[in-house]
């Protein structure tokens, strides 16, 4: 692992926080949108004794921007570290998006899990922008964070959330699937809660939409050494998350 | 400086263990092959069957609190498939490769080892915490004289050096007089610990594999030192090795080499920083070690 200087740890809701890294150059070449960092910290402890796996949520001008929800003891990790510290970081992992997706696309986040289409959408030429949208679900308005940002690639930004306290007041897969009604869209990427991912995969089945998910699970290694992070494939055996994914064809997996 | 494990001549103590690099496949992507050649002794493969195994269903790991619980369930592609497909390229690292073998039947350990003779392969480790399907699925590491027989019968194929994985827990010392009566050549002590962790209650998700990480390096410290005190056999060292001092720690209790394993899963870069480590401590105290090494 390397070290990277932690420029900003900003925490912008009680849960979720923007952590922007200093990287180098040779990095920033080497990762591409859909792939994944483990990042952890260098302080020498082992419990957690494994660095997380984090998309990148943002690349640009040597920063590395991940975001992240506290849910367990890493991220419970990460929330305190302050800018001027180091962490050790392993990158670029996994594969990136697809290489063939096909327009008109659709981005369907769920909470953090909004993440890696930020810099999916750095990288997009703006006439793929132009044929893209983003769909933004969180339970209440506060936890729809980096709108600013969402909102400056100018591509449709629709918005869902639980309590309708912005934009459309129920699941983003909802408001998805009522869309779907009038809108078309060749390409769907998901990235958020299990649920939300099930009710995706179950709703497009026979649309003829292909649809891809970026999952995650527990990961020990990152690399491809442990094969812990498996997924069922509906042909059999299992596809290792961490090698094949995180990004995934819906109809060959098994959730 | 030449690290010897009975026959086995080593260029650094540092073997990197059975499953905590894939099948090699992805190990070069992290690692260049000077770095390799410079730190590592020996590979041990994933473990391998004759017959392909996709695995355990998830899930297949826990982390705990300086440990992790896996379940791999020891999914590899077969040897026939790793000898044509992976083997080729790791041959080229010029790297000693130790087998790690895992059979269902005393017959399938020796067919495996029969196969490794016939390309020409010198090492082998066995995983005897592998259930003996023929003595109705009980591990073939509780029973002290199905592991002779075992040995035995390996050995009887197989001239080169046969390392012994035992488990950590059951008859330890009575299953190490055996290997050492049978005629192996080492002891890899030890494997993972039988371990439990309840992941999740609503719905409830249970995982039963083994511990690893530095949280069971004093347990297998301990059984080394108990080992080495009343059998010849060398010991390779395995258990929770996360620095220079973890390795130095093994080799003066008596050890004659250390696998590096979890450590590799947290960063693959691990191993050259752990043989930088030792190489210090070793100028320090190497005195402190009377193991013959040269």
């Amino acid at each position: 692992m390397k070290k990277a200087l932690v420029i900003e740890n900003e925490p912008l809701t009680e849960r979720i926080g923007l952590l922007s890294l200093k990287v180098d150059q040779h990095l920033c070449m080497a990762f591409n949108p859909g792939q994944f960092l483990k990042i952890g910290l260098s302080d020498g402890r082992f419990d957690p004794l494994f660095p997380r796996p984090f998309t990148v949520h943002s690349l640009q001008k040597n920063t590395l921007r991940i975001l992240y929800q506290v849910v367990g003891k890493g991220t419970r990790a990460l929330r305190i570290i302050k800018a001027g510290s180091y962490v050790e970081v392993l990158a670029p992992l996994g594969q990136p998006y697809p290489k063939d997706i096909e327009f008109p696309l659709a981005l369907v986040g769920g909470g953090v899990g909004v993440a890696g289409f930020g810099f999916l959408l750095e990288r997009l030429s703006s006439q793929r922008r132009k044929e893209t949208a983003l769909y933004y679900g969180a339970s209440k308005r506060s936890d729809l964070v980096r709108l600013d940002y969402f909102k400056s690639f100018e591509v449709p930004l629709r918005l869902a959330t639980e309590d309708g306290s912005l934009g459309f007041k129920g699941y983003i897969t909802d408001l998805l699937e009522k869309d779907l009604k009038e809108r078309c869209f060749r390409t769907i990427i998901a990235c958020g809660p299990l649920p939300m991912l099930k009710r995706l995969k179950e709703s497009l089945k026979g649309s003829g939409i292909k649809l891809y998910l970026s999952l995650e699970n527990f990961m020990a290694c990152g690399t491809g050494f442990c094969m812990g992070c498996v997924l069922p494939k509906r042909s059999g055996g299992y596809v290792h998350l961490c090698k094949d994914g995180p990004t995934l064809l819906a109809e060959e997996i098994e959730l | 400086m030449t690290w010897k494990v009975g026959n086995l001549e080593l260029k650094t103590p540092i073997i990197i263990a059975s499953g905590t690099w894939g099948l090699g496949d992805t190990l070069l992507q992290y690692l260049t092959p000077q770095e390799l050649t410079y730190a590592v002794g020996a590979l041990v493969t994933k473990g391998l069957s004759l017959e392909p195994m996709s695995g355990n269903p998830p899930p297949r790991l826990m982390e705990t609190p300086c440990g992790l619980i896996n379940s791999i369930g020891l999914e590899n592609p077969g040897i026939k498939t790793f000898l044509e497909d992976y083997y080729p390229r790791l041959r080229e690292l010029k790297i000693p490769l130790i087998f790690n073998l895992h059979g269902n039947s005393e017959e399938e350990f020796i067919r495996l080892a029969e196969i490794l003779r016939e390309v020409g392969e010198e090492a082998i480790e066995l995983n005897i915490s592998c259930p003996n399907v023929k003595k109705g699925g009980i591990s073939f590491s509780q029973s002290p004289e199905v592991v002779f027989e075992l040995i035995r019968g390996v050995r009887k194929v197989f001239e080169g050096f046969i390392a012994v994985k035992l488990s950590p827990v059951g008859p330890v010392m009575e299953t190490a007089l055996a290997c050492e009566s049978a005629g192996a050549d080492a002891l890899t002590i030890a494997n993972t610990y039988p371990a439990l962790g309840i992941i999740s209650y609503e719905p409830l998700r249970i995982i039963r594999g083994g511990l690893s990480g530095p949280a069971i390096k004093p347990l297998t410290l301990r059984l080394i030192t108990e080992v080495s005190s009343r059998i010849k056999l060398p010991i390779i060292a395995s258990g929770g090795v996360m620095s220079g001092k973890d390795v130095f720690d093994y080799l003066l209790m008596g050890a004659s080499a250390v696998q590096i394993g979890t450590a590799n899963l947290i960063d693959p870069w691990s191993p050259i920083k752990i043989y930088e480590e030792i190489k210090e401590l070793l100028r320090s105290y190497g005195r402190l070690l009377d193991k013959g090494n040269t």
